[in-house]
Parts: structure tokens; C-alpha cells; sequence
């Protein structure tokens, strides 16, 4: 829409629905649920026609209101949990609640409009003489009150943190390459292939560990590794001396 | 020897010279007085305040005192000062603010329920004008906040403390008629002469002043 509509605003659907009991004179403990639920959809209706947002609670509130009226008309079920009264009663006594505090709220509006014309001195900006202040103190005193409150500091701090468990690192990568280095020592020029490298009953961690390892020497201390095609094992070989080669 | 009337003269310079409130304790402190004679002298300046000869009066927020200009007074001192139109806080904010008020400590849920709608931005809104503060925590799943008012609060609904709040019963339907009236009437009964009823003279008297501030408006 190109032009704005300036409307009567509701706060909510509580809102919308104690205006349309005053608008009809009806006695909230008394509320004729048809035509209520009417005029409230109508109302609605004409926000929809009129290309505006409805929340989500006014329809949540229009729901709630069918479901009455639906349970009204309705011969009574003995088994229902729920009767028609009890769902009605229960949006009475939250009208009247909030028609309560819709009251007290005019009233914080006059009293907060009054409080809006009364004027405070701002203090004068002095600076201070600090060291004129009396300080009764004992210090022993202070020394007590700062360690009490360390303490309790200490106590909050383990309140709100519990202890954790911290799983130890089993393998790291300086140890694994030391480990595959003396290896490859003692292999000589053959090298290993990574399969030996794995013992059969070796974690999935350690295989990460190994291969982290393995690249690590590759960049770092010079090591050649040889695969004849993808997927299978490899051979790894130490980048010795030149005359070795 | 000081007597109750320089005393009060004192206060008055004491508490123009601070601006912000100074407690009832800081008070005796300085004034080196005991409490009974500060209160003594406390009631002269109230009192003093009360004549339409001051456009001054003595605001009590809890055991703090402060002066403010006399509300009904704004439509003159408004021509000098040329403030800037105050704003007050929208609907929701107030609908929300009196839920807390009248139903702390309580959670941001619960304040939904009354009102049918979010009420989350509301609140924001009065945490960011320090009217509500966290109240601590409900021990429930989620552990939600629990809002409750601050002296912010009193002081911008113009009460002494909490207690000076109407009952909440006084708002019920049935008794919407008879609570202005109530508030009138308590008025032309009371004593000036007692500090408890000057103060409540305050709190009654809102409605009178509304009615003279639109008049000076």
C-alpha cells in the first residue's frame, strides 16, 4: 500500500478483545462467545484486507476462540477433560488479569508524566580532595575481608565449573616421528612399507598419529615416499646421503 | 547550640550541594547529629516545602533524599530552560513494567503470558533505562532470568519504596470507581501535621497535580 493508515493500535490480542467487551458493554464474566469470536475475526479480517502483518498471536487467539465456540455448540462429552466453560473460564480470568494491569499501567502513565516535569539539580563538577577522606579502617580487617573473599571467589569459581575429565593424549607427533625414524634406521635402504608401520591391533587415533607423522618428515627431515598406484600401501624410504642413492 | 530550624537549613544546603540523593546515614554522618534530630529537622523543611512559597520539594527514594523542582511548576521553568520534550515509555514498555512491578521477581515467560504477546524488546527496553535489573535466577530447566524493579523505578513513578504502591486489589474491576475517589478522599483526611501523611500526601496528591499540570501545560 502507497499510503499509510494510521489505526488504533493493540497491544495484543488480550488488548483487542477487552476493546471489543467495552465497545459492546459486556459483562466480562459474561461474554457471549459467538459474537466476540465474530467481530474478533472480522477485525482480523480487515487488517488482512488492509495488506497488514497480523502476529502470529492474534491468530493464535482467533484459534483459541473457534475452539471454544466449537466446544459450545457441541453436545457434552462426559469424558471430555475439557469443557467448553473450563477453556472459557480460563481466557476470563486472563482478560480480567490483564485488563488489571492495563489499569495499573494508565496509572504508572500518570504518575511517570508527573515525574517528568520535576527537575534535578545535575551535581556541580568538583574534583575531589581524596586524601581527606577518613578512613576507619583496620587494616587487619581489610586483609581478613580481601582473603574471605578470595576464598569465596575460589568456591563460586569451583561451583560453577565441575571437575572435568581431561583424556590424556596418547600419542603425539614429535614421539611418532622418533619412533618411525629409529625404524627406518634399522631398516637400512629397503625402508618400510606403512603397513608394517601399523600393528594389527593399532587405534584409529594412531594411524591418524602415523600418517600426521609421516607427512611432517616428508617437509621436514627429507622422505621419499613410493606408491605404485592409488589406494594401496606405500613404500616409505629415508632421504639418506647422496653416495647412498 | 544548632537548633531543629538551622539544621534544617543545613539539610537543605547539604542535599542542593550533593544534586544526587544522600542517604538518611550519610546524613547523621556528616551533620554529625543523631538520626532522631535529623528527622526532626527533616520534617521542618518537608513541611516548609509544602507552602506555595517554594517551588521546591524534597523527594524520598527508599532512605535517600533529594530535591527536584516542584512538578507542577515544568510549564514556567520549561520557558527558560526550553528542555526538550521528556518521552515517556511506550504502552508495552509500561504494561510490562507494571506486570514486574507488581508480580517480582519474575521471568520473561511469565510476563508473556500475561500480556498474550513478546514481551522480550519491552523488557529491553526497561533494562536499558536501568528500570528492571536481574534478579537472579529461577530454578527451573533453562535457569531463566527473574527481572525485578530498581530504584530507577521509584523514582521515575515518583514512590518512596515498593510498599507505597497502591494494592493490586485497588486496580480489580469492581473497585475501578471507588479508587480515585479513595485517593481524594485520603487526602482531605489526612493530617499534615505527621510526616508519615505529608509523604503519603505526596503519593495522593498525583492526581491533583495532574490535574494542575495540564492546567500549567
Amino acid at each position: 500500500m502507497a499510503y499509510a493508515v494510521s489505526l488504533e493500535t493493540y497491544e495484543g490480542p488480550l488488548d483487542l478483545l477487552i476493546n471489543l467487551i467495552q465497545k459492546n458493554k459486556i459483562d466480562i464474566y459474561n461474554i457471549p462467545i459467538a459474537k466476540i469470536t465474530n467481530q474478533y475475526l472480522l477485525q482480523i479480517r480487515t487488517w488482512q484486507d488492509m495488506d497488514m502483518d497480523v502476529a502470529s498471536e492474534f491468530v493464535v487467539m482467533a484459534a483459541r476462540l473457534l475452539e471454544i465456540k466449537a466446544k459450545a455448540l457441541l453436545p457434552k462429552n462426559e469424558d471430555e477433560q475439557e469443557d467448553p466453560e473450563n477453556l472459557q473460564a480460563k481466557l476470563v480470568r486472563q482478560l480480567v488479569e490483564y485488563k488489571i494491569f492495563k489499569e495499573i499501567s494508565h496509572y504508572f502513565k500518570t504518575r511517570e508524566q508527573i515525574e517528568l516535569c520535576a527537575i534535578y539539580r545535575d551535581p556541580e563538577y568538583i574534583p575531589q580532595n581524596i586524601e581527606e577522606i577518613p578512613l576507619v579502617i583496620d587494616p587487619y580487617a581489610l586483609e581478613q575481608c580481601f582473603k574471605q573473599l578470595l576464598f569465596q571467589k575460589e568456591e563460586e569459581l569451583e561451583a560453577l565449573a565441575p571437575a572435568q575429565k581431561i583424556i590424556r593424549e596418547l600419542f603425539n607427533i614429535e614421539e611418532k616421528i622418533a619412533e618411525i625414524t629409529e625404524i627406518l634406521v634399522q631398516a637400512g635402504v629397503d625402508g618400510v612399507s606403512f603397513s608394517e608401520l601399523l600393528r594389527p591391533e593399532i587405534t584409529r587415533e594412531e594411524v591418524v598419529v602415523t600418517l600426521q607423522a609421516l607427512l611432517e618428515m616428508v617437509k621436514t627431515s627429507g622422505l621419499r615416499l613410493l606408491q605404485n598406484r592409488v589406494f594401496i600401501d606405500f613404500q616409505i624410504h629415508r632421504e639418506v646421503e647422496n653416495d647412498e642413492q | 547550640m544548632m537548633n531543629s530550624d538551622e539544621l534544617a537549613g543545613v539539610i537543605e544546603g547539604v542535599l542542593f550541594g550533593a544534586g544526587d540523593g544522600v542517604s538518611l546515614t550519610e546524613l547523621c554522618r556528616c551533620l554529625d547529629k543523631p538520626i532522631s534530630e535529623v528527622q526532626f529537622a527533616m520534617e521542618i523543611l518537608k513541611q516548609d516545602y509544602q507552602s506555595k512559597a517554594r517551588g521546591i520539594r524534597l523527594v524520598q527514594i527508599k532512605d535517600s533524599y533529594q530535591l527536584s523542582t516542584k512538578p507542577e511548576y515544568y510549564g514556567y521553568i520549561k520557558e527558560i530552560t526550553r528542555h526538550q520534550e521528556k518521552t515517556g515509555l511506550s504502552r508495552a514498555a509500561l504494561e510490562t513494567l507494571a506486570i514486574i512491578a507488581y508480580r517480582q521477581p519474575i521471568t520473561r515467560l511469565a510476563v508473556d503470558e500475561l500480556r498474550g504477546v513478546s514481551s522480550s524488546s519491552a523488557i529491553q527496553r526497561l533494562l536499558d533505562r536501568g528500570l528492571v535489573c536481574d534478579g537472579g535466577r529461577l530454578e527451573a530447566p533453562g535457569r531463566p532470568i527473574l527481572y525485578k524493579t530498581t530504584k530507577a523505578f521509584l523514582k521515575t513513578m515518583g514512590f518512596t519504596s515498593l510498599k507505597e504502591m497502591p494494592e493490586f486489589e485497588v486496580f480489580s474491576q469492581e473497585k475501578q470507581e471507588s479508587f480515585s475517589l479513595e485517593l481524594l478522599n485520603s487526602e482531605s483526611q489526612n493530617n499534615p501535621d505527621s510526616s508519615e501523611d505529608l509523604l503519603a500526601g505526596m503519593l495522593e496528591k498525583t492526581i491533583v497535580d495532574a490535574q494542575i499540570l495540564e492546567a500549567a501545560q
